[in-house]
């Protein structure tokens, strides 16, 4: 029964994320030439993968930078920190094609805003800035989702920590920096490396920023590049498979270790009692530090924000000089797209229907992993990583190859649905591993309890772990339904007519270099995403959500 | 004898008669077929069609079609060039479940497809509309077509794929402040050491615009131009067919090559300083644009060829040339000026090479093709 | 009574053993518990007990030997029988008491009957009633969370008990309390048992609460019931050295038999039990005396009695006494005694006791 049960979760584990992998690892063998071309002869492509790590390296700066604010947000009593925290998740949330533009304005060199100002001045010569650079990819993913996503993550762990680590190490007579450094950081470790590997992980599939900023300047990188060569004429497939099956190794490598890690680690620092945590009196330091967060937040969120309305209303996009700069023309053009309402709608059932179905689906998988004892249960907790290590783009061609050429899935082939799937399973490591740590923190009695009681294992896992999930469910459902949201390269060859996203719309109009209307979608797509987050405020959700 | 005579006029005047019947019924059935379609295809109420990703062509099209036929158009735009959408038609063959009735764009994708005869249905037989099928229209006198099958390339009776528009490429730009009038009449005044970094180009080593101009240029100049050109000027290569021209427009680079007229247009009419330069010994490339049509064995057999007659008919024509800014192969529309005249053939000029031509598709184009990553790298 | 049969017994298990990988939880063990009794599994923690206690709840399933609740058989490794936890109608209360957070007292106690799909005025009535049983009737709506300790007990036991179970199973349920509690919870238990007649079985390694609580007990050593019978027969009847020394206090003293079966005690020259050790003839022995037994050298001190030579090693005051440790033998053991019998820590002591009251075993 237990071995029955477990093959069932481990083939739909699999199906849905070991035959798209498979896909792209056979068909890195289709054509004979693309390794070689890749390993020996593809100059771009190890250039492509050496900007990936470069830029894949900035998770564990932004892993303690994050740390550092989210400890500074906790345990100081800084005015407005409410207001503070909920721009983090804004900034998070935030589309990074719309934010992306908002900084292309300001930053682009020569046009850009900031750019024209500083060389009116006199000792400046020629643009300062330029954000199609390296620099300005690192600027724009930090600010953007780097480091307000490690706060996000960061802060349920500082929360739980037990006050009497600290108090002991303040008894034994070291100041409160003595103790952040001798005791919370080191205490706190192994949640900032988990961090650092999950983003550092994450950073390998960025994509928005790099095609919009790295391009022109010949800065590809995995996914890019990858994407590059799907648009070849015709699509270099092979290639693109091989260079994900690569990089999928290299992955492997990081997840084992990961999972290693964290096996070893345990989880012990992040489950104290939850005590309320003494904050740091700071006096009139605390109305400085105040100040140098709402600049931060102002330049990290706002500033993007402005510069997109402002782009939106522009006659050409960063040309603030010419006669009649300013026009309404643009938000007619998509107030009046017959497309625009019904991507809308679209996008909707995407962001929602994914969150839903994922949602369930990640609390059924992280439980049968930590709680039961059905088969498999390692194997199917592995292949749950899988879809990390592949570029949305792939996903797409594994999911469209799965759809088309099984025979029970095909009639939904065309259908929203198979999008819904598609952002479902993209979500999957990030979901089922968020949901794992929840699971551990369940006491085994309190299901126990239920069960001798006279409730079955499915009414146990509905009446007793989901509600006592209930936190985590909201944060993962919040975090899909941003991520069905803002989804470009996963449902881009998925997409039919009929279930179009948002997304995909702001996509065709910035394709061909109208910008402007792009950036009218992407605000709308900001508007959605942002009533999401304060839908989630509502719900009692924050950093760390205490239970 | 009389008799004869009489007999003899009245079989003249029977055998005209006839002939003018048999002209006639030829009409008529030709009536019958599109109003067959017509209404096979309201029946079928909607028709998927892949297209350039403008929205501005979209909207047209979708209003338009339903408005003019009661027929639904679902729109897939190309987004990301025509390789997505070329990946997935093509694993939907495989699975003999193709989702699209029409494609509407470049040649270059089309000849990964067209020929598959599972992938593509035979034009010929669809053109029923009496407004289209008078050839006599079109340029020549005749439709621009390319035909044959995957394993019948000579098969002159499959039609596979057809050209809409006719223009000239935008192979050669310049900021007008940066580089007077005259100062380049022949394509080798582009070696001139000062032009060094100032010259951006459309990445030759994509499909589109780029490797159009690319292609024209080497089979025009030949290799060792083409390789001091780009590589030996050290010139930029940008995939954005909105900032190539902007860094043109804005002096950030003098010298622009293979910009779309869409993108230019733009700045142009906004007064900044860009402008199509016609060297003289290459006065640049004919291309049918993503003004190509291609009938696909999706779903809506009927709906599609409504779609096509549709679409090359004179009225649509007349709006479809102005909304992609390409001249159309029809020569009975009632203006062209909507249409930048730099892009327009000029009387008296001969243009050597056409993009959609499949002696320059196999011939130069694959032979540059093969030699890109030697000439540009990877 | 004739007791044996297995259909008159509420609860029959029999030679049940549960492996973790190589190591023995459980190894063989067996008892029966009838209608309305109380019975106890004591014995260190890591004996087994808790281990068979969650596989008669069969939240274990058992790796040899069965289990039979009111004639049924729940487990039976042999012929794959392994009734899930939820059908076995029985009813478990955790040593963390397992409340759940989310639910309010109310909720908690009714969540067995909803499972049950009574009906609503039911489930009410019936939870009300139990919680006033268990003096919680003031606390129905609260919160679960703003409990303190001895009410989430409160409820963890009316959750227990509000459908009826055949048999109700603790699971060291007074071990978190503080000891004035404790006393007063395993009162209530024992009341709660008398009004509803439940058949209780209860894991604890407190010998005190066992002896005090149970009706019969079984003594569980590394996996295995040492002695099973009533705390009279436990504490006053030990079957061996282990029952003897864990059940109740203890001293220990060593000695050697000689002939005729004379035991000399190394803890004094006048220390020898006549005649008491025929069967150790030669050997070692270990000779074991309840704190009770032990007297001082008084005038009403038996004649026949057997001395021991020790020293006071520390005293405590306690009012009405005082509480000595006294090292016999290179061995030590509290003594209390009354407040006038006063001796200075280090001074030597004389300790009696009659013979009969000490017991031989091997040593």
């Amino acid at each position: 029964m237990r071995l029955a049960l477990g093959g069932f979760l481990l083939l739909a584990v699999a199906a849905v994320s070991l035959s798209p992998v498979m896909v792209v690892i056979v068909g890195s063998f289709e054509d004979s030439g693309a390794w070689r071309s890749l390993l020996l002869e593809s100059g771009q492509a190890r250039s492509a993968l050496g900007y990936s790590v470069l830029f894949a390296a900035r998770a564990p700066f932004a892993a303690l930078i994050g740390f550092l604010l989210a400890w500074l947000l906790i345990r100081v009593r800084i005015p407005g920190r409410e207001f503070i925290e909920f721009m983090l998740w804004i900034a998070f949330f935030l589309p990074l094609i719309p934010v992306t533009l908002g900084w292309m304005l300001l930053l682009d060199s020569p046009t850009g805003l900031l750019n024209r100002w500083l060389a009116a001045l006199p000792f400046i010569d020629g643009p300062v800035f330029d954000v199609s650079s390296v620099a300005g990819i690192l600027w724009v993913h930090m600010t953007a989702s780097s480091v307000p996503v490690m706060v996000i993550l960061l802060g349920p762990a500082i929360r739980q920590m037990d006050a009497s680590f600290e108090e002991a190490g303040r008894v034994c007579g070291s100041g409160t920096f003595e103790v952040f450094r001798r005791i919370t950081l080191p205490l706190l470790l192994p949640a900032i490396v988990t961090g650092a590997i999950l983003g550092f992980i994450r950073g390998l599939e960025a994509f928005e920023v790099e095609q919009l900023l790295g391009v022109k300047e010949k800065i590809y990188v995995y996914s890019t590049h990858v994407y590059a060569l799907i648009n070849w004429e015709p699509p270099r497939f092979s290639e693109a498979m091989a260079m994900s099956t690569l990089v999928l190794g290299g992955l492997l490598v990081i997840a084992l270790f990961y999972q290693r890690y964290t096996f070893e680690r345990g989880h012990a620092t992040v489950t104290g009692s939850g005590m309320s945590l003494r904050e740091i009196p700071l006096g009139r330091g605390r109305w400085v530090l105040a100040g140098l967060f709402f600049a931060m937040v102002f330049v990290t969120v706002i500033v993007p924000i402005a510069f997109l309305l402002l782009g939106t209303s522009m006659t050409l996009f960063g040309f603030f000089h010419i006669p009649e700069p300013f026009t309404t023309e643009h938000w007619s053009t998509v107030l009046d797209d017959p497309s625009f309402v019904p991507s809308i709608v679209n996008t909707l059932i995407l962001g929602l229907g994914a969150a839903a179905l994922g949602v369930f689906a990640y609390a059924v998988i992280a439980y049968a992993v930590v709680r039961t004892r059905i088969g498999f249960r390692p194997l199917t907790n592995f292949l749950a990583w899988l879809p990390w290590c592949v570029p949305g783009i792939l996903l797409g061609v594994g999911m469209l190859s799965l759809v088309l050429f099984t025979p029970f899935l095909t009639p939904l082939y065309g259908s929203i649905f198979v999008l819904v799937i598609a952002i479902a399973v993209a979500q999957l490591p990030l979901g089922v591993n968020m949901m794992k740590t929840s699971v551990v923190q369940i006491a085994p009695e309190l299901e126990h309890a239920s069960r001798v009681c006279g409730a079955g294992w499915w009414r146990t896992f509905l009446r007793i772990d989901i509600p006592l999930m209930k936190p985590m469910l909201i944060s993962i459902f919040v975090l899909v339904t941003i991520a069905g949201i803002r989804d470009v390269s996963t449902v881009l060859l998925l997409a039919q007519p009929s279930s179009l996203p948002l997304s995909v719309l702001m996509l065709e109009y910035a394709n061909n270099g109208d910008v402007e209307p792009a950036a009218v979608v992407g605000v709308f797509t900001s508007i959605l995403v942002i009533v999401v987050a304060i839908a989630a405020r509502r719900f009692g959700l924050q950093i760390g959500n205490p239970r | 004898m009389k008799n004869r005579t009489i007999l003899g006029d009245l079989g003249v005047l029977t055998a005209a008669g006839l002939i003018g019947a048999a002209a006639l019924a030829a009409t008529e059935s030709r009536a019958d077929a599109w109003s067959d379609m017509l209404a096979a295809g309201k029946k079928e109420g909607s028709v998927t069609v892949a297209g350039p990703s403008f929205p501005w062509v979209r909207n047209f099209i979708v209003k338009q079609f339903e408005a003019d036929t009661g027929i639904k158009v679902n729109w897939k735009p190309l987004v990301g060039g025509p390789g997505p959408f070329t990946a997935t038609l093509l694993r939907e063959a495989d699975a003999d479940k193709i989702t699209t009735d029409v494609y509407i764009g470049g040649t270059t994708s089309c000849f990964n497809f067209t020929r598959k005869k599972n992938v593509v249905a035979n034009l010929k037989p669809i053109l029923v509309n009496p407004d289209v099928t008078d050839q006599s229209k079109w340029r020549d006198g005749k439709y621009t077509v390319q035909t044959g099958t995957d394993d019948d390339r000579n098969n002159d009776d499959f039609w596979c794929f057809m050209q809409t528009a006719d223009w000239v490429m935008g192979d050669l730009f310049v900021n007008t402040d940066k580089v007077p009038a005259g100062s380049i009449s022949a394509w080798k005044d582009l070696l001139d050491p000062k032009y060094k970094g100032k010259i951006i180009a459309h990445d030759p080593r994509r499909p589109g615009a780029g490797q159009a101009t690319a292609a024209y240029l080497y089979s025009v100049f030949g290799e060792d131009f083409v390789r001091q050109l780009y590589v030996g000027q050290d010139a930029a290569l940008g995939t954005s067919y909105s900032k190539n021209p902007e860094a043109v427009a804005t002096g950030q680079y003098e010298i622009g090559l293979a910009f779309v007229q869409a993108a230019v247009e733009r700045y142009r009419k906004k007064g900044l300083p860009i402008a199509r330069v016609f060297p003289k010994d290459g006065m640049g490339l004919r291309t049918g644009g993503f003004s190509g049509i291609a009938a696909l064995n999706g779903p809506n057999p009927n709906a599609r060829g409504v779609f096509v007659n549709w679409f090359i008919s004179k009225k649509t024509q007349e709006k479809v040339q102005c909304l992609l800014l390409e001249r159309s192969l029809r020569m009975d529309l009632d203006s062209y000026a909507c249409i930048p005249e730099y892009t327009s053939p000029k009387e008296g000029v001969s243009y050597p090479v056409h993009d959609y031509d499949k002696g320059h598709h196999f011939g130069p184009k694959s032979k540059l093709r093969s030699r890109i990553t030697a000439i540009f790298g990877k | 009574m004739s007791g044996n049969r297995a259909g008159d017994s509420v609860l029959c298990v029999r030679d049940l053993v549960k492996r973790y990988g190589d190591a023995v939880a459980v190894d063989g063990i067996g008892f029966e518990v009838q209608e309305a009794e109380i019975f106890s599994l004591l014995g260190h923690s890591g004996c087994g007990k808790s281990t068979t206690l969650r596989m008669v709840a069969g939240l274990e399933e058992p790796d040899a030997g069965s289990i039979e609740l009111r004639g049924a058989t729940v487990s039976d490794a042999a012929r794959g029988i392994h009734v899930p936890a939820e059908s076995r109608n029985v009813g478990l209360v955790f040593q963390s008491y397992a409340i759940w957070p989310h639910m309010t007292v109310f909720d908690n106690v009714a969540y067995p009957l909803t499972v049950r799909r009574r009906d609503r005025a039911d489930i009410r009535r019936r939870v009300l009633e139990i919680c006033e049983v268990v003096g919680m009737g003031a606390f129905v709506d609260r919160p679960s969370t703003a409990l303190s300790g001895g009410q989430q007990q409160r409820v963890a036991l009316a959750r227990a008990m509000v459908y009826e179970p055949d048999i109700l199973l603790l699971d060291e349920p007074f071990s978190n309390l503080d000891a004035k509690l404790r006393e007063e919870m395993r009162l209530q238990l024992q009341q709660v048992q008398a009004r509803f007649n439940t058949t209780i079985v209860y894991v604890t390694h407190d010998q005190t609460e066992a002896l005090a609580l149970s009706h019969r007990i079984a003594v569980m050593r590394d996996g295995a019931v040492e002695q099973i019978g009533a705390p009279e027969d436990i504490y006053g009847n030990p079957a061996n050295f282990f029952v003897q020394s864990f059940v109740g206090r203890v001293i220990v003293l060593r000695g050697e038999v000689g002939e005729a079966g004379n035991v000399h005690l190394q803890a004094g020259p006048e220390a020898v039990l006549p005649g008491a050790g025929k069967e150790f003839s030669g050997r070692a022995v270990r000779v074991t005396v309840r704190p009770e037994d032990i007297f001082l050298p008084e005038p009403s001190a038996p004649g026949d009695a057997v001395w021991i030579e020790g020293r006071i090693a520390a005293r405590s005051y306690g009012g009405d006494h005082m509480d000595y440790t006294v090292a016999v033998d290179g061995a030590e053991f509290g003594l209390r005694l009354d407040k006038n019998a006063l001796f200075a820590p280090g001074s030597a002591i004389r300790l009696g006791f009659a013979a009969e009251a000490a017991r031989l075993w091997p040593a």
